[in-house]
């Protein structure tokens, strides 16, 4: 009996190791306290370290907004409530570096801010809610100084992923928004 | 025998915390922003393990049992995670548990085997959202010898009122069904265990646990009520420390031992591949 148990034992531990083998950590995710392990966190974003550690050599920032030739790129995301256009505080700052950007490019004459969902729920819920959450963006850069006629705002729904939508991080990577400039002063 | 069992535990852990060494150059870091919804699943590909050494703390059995439980958990995708479960934690969501698995001393309270069993577990997500909820299933054999097999069914869940809120609530009801030796009292148990975490710096919660154990039968005189206090720790973004001090009948029935009478403390430690 007790060497069938140690045989018993060996295989249980062994099993799950097994699975080790195929790691493909998924870079984004970390484990937060709990006592019904598991319990994750998954989200997008450039990621922080915990604990600050010291500075060795000064890195050149890279611009939260960078103007290109066709579309004005976003070092992050825009992030909202969840199912909801409800700006999230995280992303007011990066709205107001947009703002700031546009304001500072008067040659991009007229931008089209897109909203984009992933696939989780059904096309019409999807398409409304994508264009509520542009027209969220629009409005928030309106109020902070962009002229509305240089924006519009349109909603895709999820028609348009960039990423698979059958895995969480390709969900998160197709909720997003997008600045594309569809009139630029010559 | 203790000494083939733990040797066979470290052999078991140790190339995992190998494999984990040579993850270290991946990126170890949070995203930045603190606002997805949690989920109570592992990601797709990824690996977890625990492990708790339970200590019976009782009056006139301190330390017997001392038993040590390891867990592991694997995502299957996104949604589906599986799990070979020792913990009594991770069996019945109850902290506080003494001789679940592997026992290192004493003879009691579950440990008239060295090694008594163990739990396969799968979990689907169902929500994730400020809610978020996963379907919890398995087979579970709690002693071999005779041979106790059940089933368990339940949800695990865990809501935080906004994801930048520091109080977590996690609940994990589940109803477990005895299949074989029930007349050994292999039968129907009702488990409702609710913890609440709060986070008092960035890396350490406290955490509150109570809760239900209900068997069927006999349940006016083999009910508990436990009550857990203790505390998680996160070191960094693979390895977790948490430390549960356990009263598992506080209110009880008179066939077991209740009250302060019974005491246990579980330590245990996390690592995520």
């Amino acid at each position: 009996m007790l060497s069938r148990n140690s045989l018993r034992l060996a295989l249980a531990l062994a099993l799950p190791l097994a699975a080790c083998a195929s790691d493909q950590a998924a870079r984004q995710c970390y484990p937060v306290a709990s006592w019904a392990a598991p319990a994750f966190r998954c989200a997008s974003g450039a990621p922080a370290p915990v604990v600050a550690e010291p500075v060795i050599e000064p890195m050149p920032e890279e611009p939260e907004v960078q103007v290109n030739a066709e579309t004005i790129d976003l070092k992050e995301r825009v992030q909202f409530e969840n199912d909801s256009a409800v700006l999230l505080d995280a992303s007011r700052s990066l709205l107001d570096d947009v703002a700031r950007t546009i304001t500072e490019h008067p040659e991009l004459v007229r931008i089209r801010i897109e909203g984009h969902t992933d696939d989780k729920a059904d096309d019409r819920h999807n398409q409304r809610l994508s264009k509520r959450r542009a027209d969220a963006v629009r409005n928030y850069l309106i109020e902070h100084g962009v002229a509305a006629s240089r924006l519009e705002a349109k909603g895709f729904g999820e028609s348009r992923p960039i990423a698979d939508n059958s895995t969480e991080e390709g969900r998160e990577q197709n909720r997003r928004v997008e600045l594309h400039i569809v009139e630029r002063a010559p | 025998m203790r000494t083939i069992l733990i040797t066979l535990t470290a052999l078991g852990l140790w190339p995992a915390a190998a494999h984990a060494q040579d993850s270290n150059t991946e990126d170890l870091a949070a995203p930045s922003s603190a606002t997805a919804p949690e989920r109570v699943t592992m990601p797709a590909k990824r690996v977890a393990i625990h492990a708790h050494l339970e200590i019976n703390l009782s009056a006139d059995t301190a330390f017997e049992p001392t038993s040590l439980a390891p867990d592991a958990w694997y995502g299957v995708n996104d949604d589906l995670t599986v799990g070979l479960v020792h913990s009594a934690t991770a069996r019945s969501g109850v902290v506080g548990g003494a001789g679940s698995s592997l026992c290192l001393t004493g003879s009691g309270g579950g440990c008239a085997e060295a090694y008594r069993g163990f739990g396969l577990e799968a979990r689907y997500q169902l929500l994730r959202d400020k809610i978020s909820l996963a379907a919890d299933g398995g087979l579970h054999i709690n002693h071999f010898d005779p041979f106790q097999l059940a089933l368990k069914l339940g949800v695990v869940g865990r809501w935080r009122p906004s994801p930048q809120s520091k109080l977590a609530v996690d609940f994990s009801p589940s109803l477990f069904f005895g299949f074989t030796e029930r007349d050994s009292g292999n039968k129907e148990v009702l488990v409702l265990p609710g913890t609440v975490m709060y986070a008092v710096a960035p890396k350490i919660s406290l955490a509150a646990q109570t809760g239900l154990v209900l068997p069927f039968a006999d349940a006016g005189d083999t009910f508990a009520i436990p009550l857990s206090l203790g505390a998680s720790y996160q070191l960094n973004h693979r390895i977790s420390l948490d430390v549960a001090f356990s009263l598992p009948a506080l209110i009880g029935g008179d066939q077991i031992t209740n009250g302060f009478d019974a005491r246990t403390l579980t330590l245990g430690g996390g690592y995520a591949l």
